[in-house]
């Protein structure tokens, strides 16, 4: 009598392969059920643009004051540029533009002289935690201050539908 | 549970950040009497800010008793503000529509505590206020049965 008889569990490989077999099904069956519950952009029909060549934020940041809230994100977090730096009479320059990570929505900037209302950027759409670092201008700009805006447009993330947005005052420090 | 605790300081800010100086002649040798000199150091630090606006709120249909509060408040997270200076919010908004016919507009404004919202100022991080959404009565009276989506155009300015 094998040591399982002596204990009363018979236990043989057909038993074995059975339980795998059933714990494989049930898994797989609680995995496809939960991705079933989750709405996707494919089922929104919605399709992000994104920007190409963004990267992770990965620089220093300012003590939040933030209160608990649960976890649930329910503001967009709008980075303030008080003013921005810009090289004369080049086009391309290096410029941090952040969606925050954990904000709601795509963002996409837009860079405009208020003066003139003339648009000097565009981007494409930026997920949170992601950042352009470099952008290439419509024009070159020569030497000074502007005065212009940083328009941020926002899309959800789960539909693309528009939410809340801001326009950031800012200086162009252009040298 | 994870924090949101990631906000901005610009990399332009930042690449502007540290200007050290240093005083000319700041050499000390071997016939130098004495040895010691002074040596100032400027670190020069950009202000930053980061605002938290609303994101988006569903409003009942028809409400017209009491406002609808926005969903989250408006605030200032996170600042390094220069002295004397301040974060000016104002807002501008787009009514609500229908976005299958954008002819039927609802209007709506903005209050804060009652009072129609023209801006708030912001001195330091933590502060915030909270705004609401009024809808007039009869403005729900001419529109048809429908999905309405508005929004809300913040500007924030540093001065």
């Amino acid at each position: 009598m094998s040591r399982h008889e002596k204990n009363g569990i018979t236990l043989k490989p057909i038993h074995i392969v059975i339980g795998v077999v059933a714990a494989v099904i049930v898994i797989t069956a609680a995995v496809l059920f939960g991705l079933q519950q989750r709405p996707t952009q494919a089922e929104s029909g919605f399709t992000p643009d994104l920007q190409e060549g963004t990267s992770a934020w990965s620089g220093d940041t300012l003590p939040d004051k933030t209160p608990e809230s649960n976890g649930e994100a329910v503001g967009i977090k709008i980075p303030g540029y008080p003013s921005i730096s810009l090289p004369a009479n080049k086009q391309d320059a290096e410029v941090a533009l952040l969606n925050p990570e954990g904000n709601p929505c795509y963002f996409t900037f837009e860079l405009v002289l208020t003066d003139t209302d003339e648009v000097l950027y565009t981007s494409k759409q930026v997920e949170p935690g992601q950042m352009i670092t470099n952008i290439t201008l419509n024009r070159a700009l020569p030497a000074g201050q502007y005065n212009a805006e940083l328009r941020i447009t926002t899309a959800s993330l789960q539909d693309g539908s528009a939410m809340n947005g801001a326009n950031v005052v800012t200086v162009l420090d252009v040298q | 549970m994870k924090k949101l605790a990631s906000f901005v300081l610009a990399l332009a800010m930042a690449a502007v950040c540290a200007a050290p100086a240093m005083a000319d002649n700041n050499q000390i040798t071997q016939e130098s009497d004495p040895k010691s000199c002074d040596t100032t150091v400027t670190f020069t630090i950009a202000p930053s800010y980061t605002v938290t606006i609303p994101a988006a709120t569903d409003i009942p249909f028809n409400s017209t008793g009491a406002d609808t509060n926005l969903k989250g408040t408006l605030r200032l997270d996170a600042a390094q503000l220069e002295l004397n200076h301040k974060i000016t919010v104002s807002a501008a908004v787009t009514p609500l529509h229908d976005s299958a016919k954008p002819a039927h507009t609802i209007p709506f404004t903005l209050r804060k505590d009652g009072a129609e919202f023209t801006s708030v100022e912001f001195t330091k991080a933590g502060e915030e206020v909270q705004l609401s959404v009024h809808i007039d009565e009869n403005a729900w009276k001419t529109v048809p049965a429908g999905k309405y989506e508005g929004s809300v155009t913040f500007e924030i300015r540093y001065q």
